[in-house]
């Protein structure tokens, strides 16, 4: 069943099992692998089935760290949540992404990848994607792609694999509809739980309506799942699960930058042609290229991936990003890598010079479109940082309640451990025989100018997962160290914030907090 | 024997190559790159912005140490044996770091000697 909060009487309270708050990817994962269970399911979201501005006026805030998306455009508060813009790259986070590193303050996990792997292997069936497989390997066997011989210690290889993307309201909704234990209410703003005297147990939450009095909700447990910011603020705003100090710190992002240019080797390109003809027939995986484990824990990087963006001798020259196909231009000898790099030195300067001599006809634009190489683009682990958080600021909402302020940081290890990955990725390029890399930042990260650090719009860590509730806000099954009968789902339960998309992990351990759900109901 | 180019002045003014077989061992050298490096407008380019960047004294040491190198292979010159060769080299040169940086670009020091190479005239 699908209710507006509004059309329910004045006054109303629904009782349930389960109530789960946010209706994005985790929560709808939840109440979906529990349909049909017999555990009576209260699904909540404040937003509406298509985009409201009421509802989404809540999710604005402040930036006062680093540079940073406007929050009410980063997330979207509606059935389905921030899936309705999701782009859909997914990944399994790395082994040693739940590995206590000893360079990585405040990381590890007190769960490890094997744990979570039979998870992993529902989750893909959920984002709609092929077989739980991410090694560039074997879908290069798979897809009878030569693999060159660049991997082994240094280098390993991964593929990204694409979701359609799935929209989770789209698809998931109906069967939500259908199923006769869920009944799933829109324009439900939870604001306050009440609890039991000691503040161990949950008891109801008073939900605000857009047009009509508050209605409430009682449960046996309630599931928080509103996000990586949202559930910190309503932590936050309730006082609630923060005896370590830890909600909302350790806010995490991925760092995007694009700081180097390849002139890539005849093997290189033969690969990447292989792989591209993959794509256009639609075959959704795509490759990319990290450091080995070895690598990482010699040289003390924070996990990060590359992938390579087709460049043209504008973009080359000036500067300015733009994307078209392979071109043509085969590369024949080994030379020929120098000759792309002696064109792109004499390009240097290009636009200047076409100024100079008028030259901006259609000479110009084939010269400056000529396929020239490839752009390097990494998404590197945030490594987490107590001071990089998620506050209320003294700005309220419609209901009354302060809104959000972000101060995302990052730290002298994370600007140091970016630039030794460009300085190291660079000579391995060569080493290895993938190409030539000229890096286009300077030594220093903190010199680097703004423009060349995008986010990944993946917020983690504001209620980390730690078995001493000295350090984190929920245990292994994502329960409050605090209340007995309160979970949280999403990525804020992240410890590390590895260097892909979150998504297949949230919804990994969402089924992996169903399960749990499922064999300890009352 | 160096021409009144820049760079041929310069190589007449290197520091450090008296003593070799100048003319053998330069002539061995200039015709390795030129069985290597086919495209001499890129190669000036990229030699330019080296010698642009360093003191005559570097890019005569990295020179010395190729036709230091090349003096020990048999048929260097040689087109097919030279663009081995020279596989083999650049490969070395990377895992040793024996890297030149050129305007952010990551070369080994074996390109840029064979791009300052492939620049001087006859």
């Amino acid at each position: 069943m699908l209710v507006q909060a509004d059309s329910l009487p004045d006054g109303s309270e629904v009782d349930c099992d389960l109530c789960i708050i946010g209706a994005g990817a985790a929560g709808i994962t939840i109440a979906h692998s529990l349909r049909d269970s017999g555990i009576k399911i209260v699904l909540l979201d404040s937003g509406l089935e298509s985009l409201d501005a009421r509802a989404q006026d809540l999710y604005s805030g402040s930036n006062i760290g680093l540079d940073y998306w406007p929050l009410d455009s980063v997330r979207l508060r509606m059935f389905g949540g921030s899936t309705n813009h999701w782009e859909g790259s997914c990944n399994d986070f790395d082994e040693i992404d739940f590995v206590d590193r000893p360079w990585v303050k405040h990381g590890g996990w007190p769960l490890t990848k094997t744990e979570l792997v039979p998870f992993y292997k529902r989750a893909v069936n959920y984002v709609q994607l092929g077989p739980y497989d991410f090694s560039l390997r074997s879908w290069s066997k798979r897809l009878k792609i030569t693999l060159p011989d660049w991997f082994g210690d240094q280098l390993i290889g991964n593929v990204t694999q694409h979701s359609p993307p799935t929209r989770f309201a789209e698809v998931y909704g109906p069967s939500l509809r259908a199923a006769a234990n869920v009944r799933v209410v829109l324009g439900a703003t939870a604001l306050r739980f009440e609890m039991n005297e000691s503040r161990t147990l949950g008891e109801r939450i008073e939900v605000a309506r857009f047009d009509k009095p508050p209605m409430y909700v009682r449960a046996r447990r309630f599931v928080l799942a509103t996000g990586g910011i949202e559930n910190a603020r309503f932590l936050l705003l309730n006082n609630l699960g923060n005896a370590s100090g830890a909600v909302g710190r350790y806010f995490m992002e991925h760092p995007y930058f694009r700081p180097m240019l390849l002139a890539p080797s005849p093997t290189f390109l033969r690969f990447i042609k292989e792989w591209q003809k993959s794509l256009d027939r639609g075959v959704r995986v795509s490759p990319s290229i990290q450091f080995a484990r070895t690598t990482l824990w010699q040289h003390q990087f924070q996990n990060c991936r590359i992938a390579f963006e087709p460049t043209d001798r504008f973009t080359a020259s000036a500067g300015i990003e733009s994307f078209h196909d392979i071109g043509a231009g085969e590369v024949n000898s080994t030379d020929e890598l120098l000759y792309h790099i002696g064109n792109l030195l004499l390009d240097v300067d290009m636009v200047a010079e076409a100024t100079s001599r008028q030259e901006f006809g259609s000479g110009f634009l084939t010269k400056a479109t000529e396929f020239s190489g490839f752009t390097i683009g990494c998404m590197t682990e945030q490594l987490p940082n107590p001071d990089s958080r998620v506050l209320l600021s003294n700005s309220k909402d419609r209901f009354g309640q302060r809104r959000v302020a972000v101060d995302l940081r990052l730290t002298d290890e994370d600007r140091l451990g970016a630039g030794r990955f460009v300085k190291a990725m660079s000579e391995t390029f060569g080493r290895v025989g993938i190409g030539r890399v000229r890096v286009l930042v300077p030594e220093r990260f903190e010199h680097w100018p703004p423009r060349i650090i995008s986010y990944g719009s993946h917020h983690m860590g504001t209620t980390r997962m730690s078995n001493n509730p000295k350090t984190g806000v929920v245990d292994t099954n994502l329960r409050l160290h605090q209340a007995d009968n309160i979970f949280v789902a999403g990525s804020s339960v992240f410890p590390t914030g590895s260097h892909v998309p979150p998504t297949l992990t949230i919804v990994a351990l969402a089924l992996r907090l169903s399960d749990h759900l499922k064999a300890t109901a009352p | 024997m160096c021409g009144m180019s820049a760079a041929g002045a310069l190589y007449c003014n290197l520091p450090g190559v008296a003593g070799l077989r100048e003319d053998t061992d330069l002539s061995l050298a200039r015709a390795f790159a030129l069985s290597v490096v086919s495209n001499r407008v890129a190669a000036r380019a990229i030699a330019n912005a080296y010698l642009a960047r360093v003191a005559p004294s570097e890019a005569a040491e990295l020179l010395r140490s190729l036709m230091s190198r090349l003096r020990e292979e048999a048929g260097a010159h040689k087109r097919d044996a030279a663009r081995r060769l020279a596989g083999r080299l650049v490969g070395t040169d990377f895992r040793n770091t024996r890297l030149t940086i050129v305007d952010g670009w990551r070369l080994s020091n074996t390109e840029i000697a064979l791009c300052v190479l492939a620049k001087l005239p006859k």
